[in-house]
């Protein structure tokens, strides 16, 4: 065997090469996605160093003065800080508790269905609030809920109540931004769940109801324990934004009465970023929100793991 | 044949996901630092030495409150007008008005800018726009400016000396100059004539009379439909959380917080003032109010534009507002009609009538020429051009001569051609009767004339000229335009301030005390409001 043989022997062999030259393809797709990685998630990255520079307009992002951990003191400082934070927490944290289960139980209930014409219909009409943006969903629920003029005030009012302040008072600002959540979302939520659903071994089943098992126990003993893994998934993926609560619902939400309950990471840092020119100090808010987001990811992937259960990775 | 649709596939996602990511114009920048392409005497240097002098010079002008300009409408013929005149190609950018401010901030950073941008007036306080100034994002026009006779001979010294920024001298932009005035309120005529009450125009009312007022038209059923549907007075809350001074201007804090020169010479921010309780006489009537529930009790949680809707169903008896655009008549199909209350003063007042002032006087919008616009002398020729005579006529009727309405030997104005091309819009569902570009663009900030509906009869002109010198007459000069203390961009201070705003939303609703207001005043002098208030009285003695 001469060297050129050898050579190209290796060439062939080689197990990486082979795999690349056989899916080639299926990397190029990967391509796009990458790029969009690249361009939107990473590049912008260089931007984060305004949150340890006094950002000028004037000189720039790169020419900016450096001033350290000014704006993470300032803001651990900030009269409001401890306020926004616990806000964020909290409102996550209740998120979790109502929202996050809601796709669940109304996938499993959709699974149950056996008609499937209702079983498709209902599904539709879960799905489209998802595509109504939350200007549109937060008109509506001023509308509902106003109190001059509100269709649930004018009832509480006819069945002889008061009426209720749902738009500027503490009390009410987390349950009606929790409802809102889950009418809008809890439908789209489904289609994960859904699709793990689906993936379900009939088998399983068939062979519960041979050995007895009613519907209720093919649920818990099958169902639910067949898309644990996806469930764990998901929770991972929401521990990872558990200081991001979304902007525009709570946002428009919000007012000054409820501020002191309303008021979260996102908000603030968009009051005293965008609309007061602080540019550097709503860095330095967002960067903290991340951070916080990465550590609850790595503790919530390391504690499920832990516990016998799925890890992303 | 699968693999090479799988590669075209690819390759028009590659394309989609790049897509939007070039830069249409090439960057004129470098380290955020502009240069001005004109020499300070206004003379455009040619960056083309080929350019064809016949060949129409694209402007870019972002404007605010106006919604469209519909190819083919009023508006857009009037524009039309301006481009053949002055040889221009104008592209309108027209951001949503809600979310303005943000537009701006972003535009502030962007490099592909407007040629020209307009600025709400408080923006002459903001550090952003300060910075971009410093940075040679905009031209300094004060030396460019005196040529241009017309935008001098109608913009008030004033308007000049609020965008002379950085008080050395240097103007930042053009405004659209207006003289300074103190609204009253527009009563509903027609509740008062259901209700028996009788109110002369132009009377003040007492704060008394104003709350019984207040009262019958939300709990005496004005509207007589027999439910109880109504409220006492229009109120909505602000971009910064605020609830609009509507009540605020009758206890003297005005507008922005200005500072006035109380009777024995002392200066003073009436809001934030330990020596003075007006700021607490407000908050203890508007608490009175709220928990009467006279006042639109979604006011935290609506804007004005919400707000505007809810008085267009007939909801609110009283509302603040300018005679100048107060309707008259009873409205067709609803018979709604106004009268117009100059304001309300309080029993035993040492200041002895309605009067407030406001920070923004003399501009009412303004408009910077980004430096990276090739030929500021033309937008200065366009604001010059339509500022002249020729235009005013246009201006003052807020509309095209000839397109929008036509004006007799004698000075009287006919609106038909409106009325006409608006009722094709309903038709049609077009918006070809709009005419807010010309509305907003610019005025002149001389007399009460631009601010007349020339539709009114001259009886009816002449009564609402009345009113309108009344509101100039009872504003109250405010001291220090345009100048801000350094500490107003300290972080502790914006928080505190920012802070406050929810704090005092307490205080009306009635979660908290009147007295809780000295505590957090305490708080703001604290916070910096003191050194504040030093630079803020040295500034203005400075300039006596």
């Amino acid at each position: 065997m001469n060297g050129k043989q050898s050579k190209a022997i290796v060439k062939k062999n080689h197990p990486l090469l082979a795999h690349f030259k056989r899916f080639y393809w299926l990397y190029v797709f990967l391509i796009p996605g990458l790029l969009s990685i690249y361009l939107f998630k990473l590049s912008p990255m260089y931007g984060l160093q305004l949150a340890f520079k006094d950002f000028s307009l004037a000189k720039g992002v790169w020419g900016s003065e450096w001033v350290g951990l000014e704006h993470f003191r300032t803001l651990f400082k900030s009269v409001n800080f401890l306020r926004v934070l616990k806000n964020s927490i909290v409102t996550s944290v209740l998120r979790l508790l109502w929202a996050f289960p809601f796709p669940i139980i109304l996938a499993l209930l959709l699974n149950e269905m056996k008609n499937e014409k209702y079983k498709r219909t209902i599904q539709t009409i879960v799905y489209l609030p998802h595509f109504i943006s939350w200007v549109i969903v937060i008109t509506m629920v001023t509308a509902l809920l106003s109190k001059s003029e509100g269709v649930i005030n004018t009832l509480i009012v006819a069945c002889g109540g008061e009426k209720i302040d749902f738009l500027t008072s503490t009390k009410w600002f987390r349950p009606v931004l929790i409802a809102s959540s889950i009418w809008k979302e809890a439908g789209w939520g489904t289609v994960i769940y859904m699709a793990a659903l689906a993936g379900v071994d009939v088998q399983l089943y068939e062979a519960a109801m041979i050995d007895g098992a009613n519907r209720w126990q093919r649920l818990l003993h099958i169902t639910v324990p067949c898309i644990l893994g996806t469930v764990t998934i998901m929770l991972i993926m929401k521990m990872g934004d558990i200081l991001n609560n979304g902007f525009e619902q709570i946002w428009l939400l919000q007012n000054a009465p409820n501020k002191e309950i309303a008021e979260v990471l996102e908000t603030y840092s968009y009051q005293v970023g965008l609309r007061e020119g602080r540019f550097s100090f709503a860095t330095a808010i967002g960067f903290f929100q991340s951070l916080v987001g990465m550590v609850m990811v790595f503790l919530s992937n390391f504690l499920s793991k832990r516990m016998g259960g799925n890890g992303l990775w | 044949m699968k693999r090479i649709v799988a590669l075209f596939l690819a390759t028009v996602m590659i394309m989609t996901a790049l897509s939007g990511c070039g830069n249409t114009k090439p960057a004129e920048t470098t380290g955020g630092t502009q240069t001005p392409v004109v020499d300070q005497s206004g003379e455009s240097k040619e960056s083309d030495a080929t350019q064809d002098s016949d060949e129409p010079v694209k402007l870019k002008i972002m404007l605010h409150n106006v919604s469209a300009v519909p190819e083919g409408s009023i508006a857009d013929q009037w524009s039309t007008i301006l481009e053949e005149k002055l040889n221009l190609e104008i592209e309108w950018i027209l951001p949503p008005a809600s979310g303005y401010e943000e537009n701006l901030q972003i535009t502030l950073l962007n490099e592909d800018k407007p040629d020209v941008i307009c600025f709400p007036t408080n923006w002459v306080y903001q550090t952003s726009f300060q910075d971009a100034c410093e940075s040679g994002m905009f031209y300094d026009l004060s030396d460019m400016l005196g040529k241009y006779e017309n935008i001098m001979a109608h913009t008030a010294q004033m308007s000049w000396d609020s965008l002379d920024i950085f008080k050395d001298g240097r103007i930042w932009g053009v405004p659209r100059s207006s003289p300074a005035r103190a609204d009253g309120l527009w009563l509903r005529q027609d509740w008062l004539n259901n209700l028996g009450i009788e109110y002369t125009e132009g009377e003040f009312l007492t704060l008394d009379e104003f709350y019984d007022l207040m009262y019958a038209f939300t709990y005496n059923d004005p509207d007589q439909n027999g439910v109880d549907d109504t409220s006492g007075l229009m109120l909505f809350s602000e971009e910064s959380g605020l609830l609009f001074p509507t009540i605020a201007r009758i206890f003297h804090i005005g507008d922005g917080f200005p500072w006035y020169e109380m009777e024995d010479g002392t200066l003073v921010d009436l809001k934030y003032s330990k020596e003075y309780d007006y700021y607490k006489q407000y908050l203890t009537f508007i608490n009175k109010c709220w928990e009467a529930g006279i006042v639109e009790p979604d006011a935290f949680a609506i804007d004005y534009a919400v707000a505007l809707e809810r008085d267009d169903q007939g909801r609110y008896g009283i509302r603040h507002g300018y005679p100048g655009n107060m309707p008259i008549g009873p409205e067709e199909g609803s018979g709604k009609e106004y009268v117009y209350c100059p304001g309300v003063v309080i029993d035993g007042d040492p200041i002895g009538t309605y009067t407030y002032g406001t920070t923004s006087t003399g501009v009412w919008y303004y408009y910077a020429i980004s430096s990276t616009c090739e030929h500021p002398e033309k937008v200065l020729e366009l604001f010059d051009y339509v500022l002249s005579d020729e235009q005013w006529v246009n201006l003052n009727g807020k509309s095209l001569i000839n397109v929008g309405f036509t004006k007799d030997a004698e000075g009287n104005y006919d609106y038909s051609m409106t009325e006409q091309i608006a009722e094709k819009d309903k038709e049609n569902g077009t918006n070809l009767a709009t005419t807010s570009l010309i509305n907003m663009f610019l005025r002149r900030s001389d007399g009460v004339e631009f601010f007349i509906d020339k539709s009114l009869t001259p009886e009816q002109q002449k009564h609402i000229a009345d009113l309108i010198q009344e509101t100039f007459d009872l504003h109250w000069e405010a001291k220090g335009i345009g100048y801000a203390p350094k500490i107003v961009t300290d972080p502790v201070f914006i928080e505190y301030k920012n802070y406050m705003i929810q704090e005092e939303a307490k205080i009306i609703t009635g979660d908290k005390p009147v007295e809780y207001w000295d505590e957090l005043l305490d708080g703001f002098y604290k916070a910096g409001y003191d050194k504040y208030k030093e630079d803020m009285i040295a500034y203005i003695e400075s300039t006596k």
